[in-house]
């Protein structure tokens, strides 16, 4: 298969690239793991099924016109229900049809195939930021994303009782999601202290550039009040407890210099706890391709490089969305379209000077945009010293490996001089597991800059290497025999 | 006056380990290392225990036997080092001896095997053939595909990610100073010995006087021989490794093939690494190579390795695979190791190259004989700098 612009991931920014691209000609494939576009922002209902009320608010307004559009346009192809394993980069000079070939591997044994691109669009958002303390890996214990997941498409409530616990304002939303598809929440616990959150929703950028968004938070705090679901802040989960599944969370307060005050925790039952202090980048399928990152802790970890076209290091590789920085589907809707305009520029099928001038509208609403991400970020990072007291010696630190916290502080002690995330990967298989790391090196960053007393940066992320995710090396062989 | 008896330009298994028996036997040692310790080759390989004459020696078998031999006799000492290395290192190291299987498809891949043997047993390396029947039922999951083998019960392997550090922390334990993120960026002759500068992590540099060096610094072993003026003809070679997810223990031998690139192996936690020398892209940078970003992972490397593993071993087909990766390492015209002193440059010591993991160990004990005593239990002349005739004899 060839194309002339591929773009990994259809959501806000890879629906947006597609449409900005294919208004001047380009041809467009759009590959995704889902059924369906719209990404984990418009995750839309299985198909076949209606749901009533499906993503109402006025945050997915502009986000649904959007897929409404590019699902309707007939331009663009879409290979659906396909992850993509790798992308390699054509040895300058070869004849290859195009300048990158993506291996892709379509869902349920569906076997691999190759797509030949002269451009690609790496959009492939981000996950939660997996948090590390005791008991994280008991079942009922999930992401806050990935209970939205459920409840978001289908209304399908995966639990009985919730608890929510994290720093992040998603938690509000998800919260309310739940008790409006007939769940229980027992509360929702914010890290931070009332005092920081409000000093920051009171920021002129926000009050004069979100004040729609600070009405919708408004609305699902009265709204969560009045099911008399508790919101209280400078409260955080310590630890999760049961057999085999999840009873209890034991709590603790969180003083305003982020210390634990331990004396103070108390046992809330529930059987599902929401984690969500976060999200990090999907960026390894743009590290393994070579393209430039750069580490920001707070706005998703490994996050790719760019110039203002969105260009990144690697000639021909785009990066738009959650791989450039978590920011919201506003900022990655923006920062496609002017990918996908940058592209129909390189693939020659767009004037330079023409796009310059079309990209000055986006550009300037991208500022706008970023500074509100930019402060919703600082809002919702909860701190090092979070994560750290979390981080016990008897949490479970990689859990595709069973890597425990304190197997890493010893491997630390016994090796002086081991300062990368790579070596100490090597030497203790954190990382080396199903999950290709992506549960851990932001936790194992975390732990050895504590532990080491260095900067998070030079520790560097594990390699990025092929295949992205596990590939059935039955349907690899066959489909390329 | 120097420091110190000996600087070891690197920390890969060679490194650490002349490190350990030089410390061991008293000599102040320091170990320099750009990077971090076993960051290259020595970490990056598929730890095969392989003391058969591989895929890669074999390809000119007739022109080669007396090197070959010599070759083979190495494997003997290695064997009983392997043996004996867990206890040496009082750590575990995943090393398993449960015997190696080189395969055979076809009936001049038979021949190949059977020629083969016979430089083996003549050397006293312990192989034996095994036909169809005899290899499946030592191993049932080898596929009807397989004709014949060859069998060498001390083969196995070893997890190269414990290995080094061990090495390196055994170093250190017996005093001798390991030093990481320092990058050696000169290198000069003195009245008793040399003089090394080298960069701490960008930190400012430092030098150390030392009456010997011993370069083990592995594909970077050539660009520290040219600080002194040397030249080390060692070449970069790029290669291919895959690991699979885990499964419930199968496979017990080191699997090789002797006329395709293939070797394979169940690890200790249960994933099999897929390898034998699949090629990889290095990279370059105004048409030189460059050492700074791994490999370039060819797609092709890596379906053609499936292909092999997943013909010999059915089951290969089952799992998914888990991560490729890329490693340099280097090799020499004759494919054999250099160890020696560059007799151009009394007290200028080099290991590199050759099987580096199965004979790491070996070449760490050996040299630091050659070091110390100025002469060795094993003759080490056939691997000596020498060979490559005056490539030293013009440097000023």
């Amino acid at each position: 298969m060839r194309t002339d612009f591929a773009i990994v991931g259809a959501g806000p920014a890879g629906m947006a690239a597609a449409e900005a691209a294919a208004d001047y000609g380009v041809h467009v494939t759009l590959i995704d793991e889902q059924p369906t576009p719209g990404g984990q922002f418009l995750r839309q209902p299985p198909v076949g099924w209606k749901v009533a009320g499906w993503l109402d608010g006025a945050a997915y307004r502009d986000g649904k016109r959007l897929l409404g559009r590019v699902s309707a346009d007939r331009r663009p192809e879409w290979i659906m229900q396909t992850s993509v394993a790798g992308i390699f980069v054509a040895e300058e000079g070869s004849n290859d049809d195009g300048r990158f070939t993506l291996l892709l591997e379509a869902g349920g044994d569906g076997g691999t195939r190759r797509l030949e691109a002269g451009a690609v669009l790496i959009a492939a958002g981000c996950f939660d930021l997996p948090v590390v303390f005791p008991g994280w890996n008991l079942p009922g214990v999930m992401a806050t994303g990935g209970i939205q997941a459920f409840v978001k498409s289908q209304q399908f409530v995966p639990g009985k009782r919730f608890l929510f616990a994290g720093s992040h304002p998603l938690q509000l939303v998800v919260a309310d999601q739940i008790l409006a598809a007939g769940g229980s929440v027992a509360g929702v616990l914010f890290s931070q202290s009332r005092r920081r959150a409000l000093e920051l929703l009171k920021h002129p950028a926000v009050v004069l550039r979100a004040s729609d968004k600070l009405a919708e938070t408004a609305a699902l705090l009265r709204r969560l009040s009045k099911a008399g679901v508790p919101v209280r802040f400078g409260q955080t989960v310590l630890q999760a407890n049961g057999e085999n599944k999840l009873e209890s969370v034991t709590t603790v307060p969180v003083g305003p210099d982020g210390r634990f005050d331990r004396a103070a925790v108390e046992d809330i039952d529930c059987d599902r706890l929401g984690v969500c202090f976060g999200f990090l980048s999907s960026s390894e399928l743009a590290r393994q391709a070579g393209v430039a990152c750069r580490w920001e802790p707070s706005r998703g970890g490994w996050i790719a490089e760019h110039d203002d076209t969105m260009a990144s290091s690697v000639a021909g590789i785009y990066v738009a969305g959650e791989t450039t920085g978590v920011a919201g589907s506003d900022v990655a809707a923006l920062e496609g379209r002017i990918a996908g305009l940058a592209a129909a520029v390189e693939l020659g099928r767009l004037d330079a000077e023409r796009a310059r001038s079309l990209m000055r509208n986006p550009r300037r609403r991208l500022r706008q945009s970023n500074r509100f991400a930019g402060l919703l970020a600082a809002l919702s990072w909860p701190g090092h010293t979070l994560f750290d007291q979390l981080m016990t010696d008897e949490a479970t630190l990689c859990k595709c490996e069973e890597v425990k916290v304190d197997t890493l502080r010893h491997h630390l002690e016994q090796n002086p001089g081991m300062t990368t995330a790579s070596a100490v990967k090597l030497l203790s298989r954190v990382g080396m597991g199903l999950c290709q790391g992506r549960y851990c090196h932001f936790a194992l960053t975390r732990l050895m800059a504590g532990h080491l007393g260095i900067a998070e940066d030079g520790i560097g992320g594990f390699t990025a290497r092929f295949p992205a995710k596990p590939l059935a090396i039955d349907s690899l062989i066959r489909s390329e025999d | 006056m120097t420091d110190i008896d000996v600087a070891i330009v690197g920390g890969g298994l060679t490194g650490c380990a002349s490190a350990y028996y030089l410390a061991q036997a008293g000599a102040r040692v320091m170990l320099l290392e750009r990077g971090q310790i076993n960051q290259g080759a020595s970490g990056q390989n598929a730890g095969s225990l392989h003391f058969q004459l591989e895929h890669r020696l074999i390809q000119n078998i007739d022109a080669d036997v007396r090197e070959l031999e010599f070759y083979v006799g190495l494997a003997r000492i290695a064997i009983g080092q392997w043996r004996r290395i867990d206890d040496e290192l009082g750590c575990d190291t995943q090393m398993s001896m449960g015997g190696g299987l080189m395969v055979a498809e076809t009936p001049d891949q038979i021949d190949l095997l059977e020629r083969k043997s016979r430089i083996e047993q003549s050397q006293g390396l312990d192989v034996r053939m095994l036909d169809a029947e005899e290899a499946r039922s030592m191993a049932p999951y080898l596929s009807d595909c397989v004709r014949a083998a060859l069998y060498c019960a001390s083969e196995g392997h070893c997890n190269p990610r414990l290995l080094t550090p061990a090495y390196a922390r055994k170093a250190a334990e017996s005093g001798a100073s390991i030093v990481t993120g320092a990058a050696v960026v000169a290198v000069q002759r003195t009245a008793d010995g040399w003089q090394l500068e080298f960069d701490r992590d960008g930190e400012g540099s430092e030098t150390v006087r030392a009456e010997a060096v011993l370069n083990a610094a592995g594909a970077g072993a050539p660009a520290v021989a040219a600080m002194a003026r040397l030249h080390v003809p060692l070449f970069p070679v790029a290669l291919t490794m895959n690991v699979t997810e885990k499964l419930a223990p199968r496979v017990g031998h080191l699997v090789q093939h002797v006329g395709r690139k293939l070797s394979l192996k169940q690890a200790h936690d249960g994933n099999l690494l897929i390898g034998g020398g699949w090629a990889a892209v290095l990279r370059q940078r105004a048409g030189r190579w460059t050492d700074g970003r791994s490999p370039e992972l060819k797609l092709e490397s890596v379906l053609g390795n499936l292909r092999a593993a997943a013909d010999v071993v059915p089951l290969v087909r089952s799992l998914r695979l888990l991560r490729s990766w890329t490693g340099t390492t280097a090799i020499t015209a004759d494919q054999l190791p250099v160890l020696g002193e560059i007799a151009e440059a009394p007290g200028y010591f080099v290991a590199a190259g050759g099987s580096g993991f199965t004979y790491g160990p070996t070449y760490a004990r050996l040299m630091s004989e050659r070091i110390l005593m100025g002469r060795t239990s094993y003759p080490i002349e056939p691997f000596s700098p020498a060979r490559f005739g005056a490539l030293n004899a013009f440097v000023g």
